[in-house]
Order: C-alpha cells, then sequence, then structure tokens
C-alpha cells in the first residue's frame, strides 16, 4: 500500500500542484486536502505548499492558521504527524506557533527568485533522512517574506537542539538570521524550509533533482514505520 | 521610524476589552514579532466605544 501523503490548498496557494506531483513521482500517493476539510483524512503525512493563502492578508500565514483543517494538521502534528510546511507553509506554521520563530519582509525589501544554494545539517527528520549530514543541494526560492527571525534564545535552542534543518549557502539571499532556510519542531516531525523542493523533482523544469528527497525522505520514514 | 497599522474595532454597546486584546493577540499582530496596544475611544456621534489596536512592527516587518 503506498503511503498517503496529504496537500493542503487553501485560497491562494500556488504550489499544492507541484507539490501534489513531487509526491507521486517519488512514489507516494498524493491526497488534495481542502482548506474547509475538518479532518486530514488520516493520510500519513500532510504537505503545506506555498502560495499567497488569503491573499497574504494581515500577515503571510495569518489567516490560513485558522482554517478549519488547520486544527486538524495542528492535533496531528503534536501527536507525530509528520508536517512539512514549505514557503507560505512554512509561514503558516509559525503563525500556528507550531514553529517557533516569524518570516518578515526580506531584509533588502525586494522580492527573490533564483536558485538558492542550500545546506543540510539535520538529516534526523522524516523529512530529510535520506540526505547525508552537510550535502549541499540547489532548489528554487521565491519569496518576498522569507527572512527568518527569532529571539536569541530561541536561535541558540535551535542550534543546540540540532533543529536548523538546512542553511543556505553561497551568499544569504533576504537577511534571514544565522542563514537558515529550514528548521523542525522539538519532536522533529514538523519542518519547515522557506525554497522550494517540490520545484527541483524533475531535470526538465527544475535546476536540479535535489528536492525529491525530501519526498523519498517520508516514504522511507513512513515505509519504516509501518514495517 | 515606526511603521505600523491602527485596526479599530466597534463594539455596539460597552468595549470588550479583554475581547479586543485575544483579538489583537492572536489574529490582528504576531506577538513574536509585533507589540501591539489598546485604546478606547468614545464616538460622540452615536455613543459607541471603539478599541484601537496599534501594531508597532520590529526588525523591518512593515509591510507597504
Amino acid at each position: 500500500v503506498n503511503a498517503r501523503i496529504g496537500v493542503v490548498t487553501f485560497p491562494g496557494s500556488l504550489d499544492d500542484g507541484d507539490a501534489a506531483r513531487a509526491v507521486r513521482i517519488a512514489g507516494g500517493e498524493a491526497v488534495r486536502l481542502w482548506h474547509a476539510d475538518a479532518t486530514v483524512q488520516g493520510v500519513d503525512a500532510v504537505v503545506l505548499p506555498g502560495g499567497f493563502s488569503y491573499g497574504d492578508y494581515l500577515r503571510c500565514g495569518a489567516i490560513a492558521r485558522f482554517a478549519p483543517v488547520m486544527e486538524a494538521v495542528a492535533d496531528g502534528a503534536r501527536g507525530g504527524l509528520p508536517v512539512l510546511g514549505i514557503c507560505n507553509g512554512f509561514q503558516i506554521l509559525c503563525e500556528a506557533h507550531l514553529l517557533p520563530g516569524a518570516l518578515t519582509r526580506n531584509q533588502h525589501l525586494h522580492f527573490r527568485n533564483c536558485d538558492q544554494g542550500v545546506r543540510l545539517e539535520s538529516t534526523g527528520t522524516p523529512w530529510t533522512n535520506s540526505f547525508t549530514e552537510g550535502q549541499e543541494i540547489l532548489i528554487p526560492l521565491k519569496s518576498g517574506e522569507g527572512r527568518y527571525v527569532a529571539d536569541a534564545a530561541t536561535l541558540d535552542s535551535l542550534e543546540a537542539q540540532g533543529r536548523v534543518v538546512a542553511r543556505y549557502t553561497r551568499g544569504n539571499p533576504n537577511g534571514s538570521q544565522r542563514d537558515i532556510a529550514a528548521i523542525s519542531n522539538e519532536a522533529g516531525n514538523v519542518v519547515g524550509i522557506m525554497p522550494h523542493p517540490e520545484h527541483a523533482v524533475e531535470a526538465q523544469t527544475g535546476p536540479s533533482l535535489d528536492g525529491l528527497t525530501f519526498f523519498t525522505s517520508i516514504l522511507k520514514h513512513l515505509a519504516g514505520a509501518t514495517a | 521610524v515606526r511603521i505600523g497599522r491602527r485596526v479599530e474595532i466597534e463594539f455596539a454597546g460597552e468595549a470588550d476589552l479583554d475581547l479586543a486584546r485575544e483579538i489583537a493577540d492572536k489574529l490582528l499582530a504576531n506577538p513574536v514579532i509585533e507589540d501591539f496596544t489598546l485604546r478606547t475611544e468614545e464616538d460622540p456621534q452615536t455613543d459607541e466605544a471603539a478599541a484601537d489596536a496599534d501594531a508597532d512592527a520590529r526588525g523591518g516587518s512593515g509591510r507597504p
């Protein structure tokens, strides 16, 4: 039986199609979830995709956090359900307090769209277990509010607990504190990442196939969990 | 430089500051990156009170 990975669509989501496609290319079954759903339909993991949920009104992710489906996602996440938030999904996870800190306007105030070097620093999460520690990958970054910020104590504890999952390499594109590109929660099952793994899964459209490893990682994790 | 937003909440009848604070804390402002203050104002014409939530953005999180 294929692992079922839910991909949530909020009004204004943009990358839900690509995220579902990445799940399928990796060999999983993508289950499309709707923001107004009361449940996550018993999926084995959830992806919150990139985009501009609710038009980014108020703050990025501020309204999506209150979507009915997020209650089920948050309940699941607290119980160990693997959740990956990409870009806007990362912002939603921070607004929902499932991850610490916040994503703010890029320091230079410009939108950034580029192929970004990223170094994997934690391979202990269900979403990164198939990388090698310190591996450098190239995946697209496209965001105007991608600058990760948190108070010094939070940053220190993230580092001490190995919860900085990935950092930007070859230059910090947005002023993110300590070059942070991705973090996890304490248990490791919830990961937020600003650049886009789901756009780097096919040679025809991506700058690499590096992003696919996030999706093969979760499938490997789920296969191990049920074995 | 101070960048922020001012949100007016109108109540029918008595202003509920606790409710206004909860709305500001959970939705209108993100306390991780923003501060907010509450202020009540009497509207002389309708005799309704309004609570203003001023969110001050810190760390360059202000939006255009």
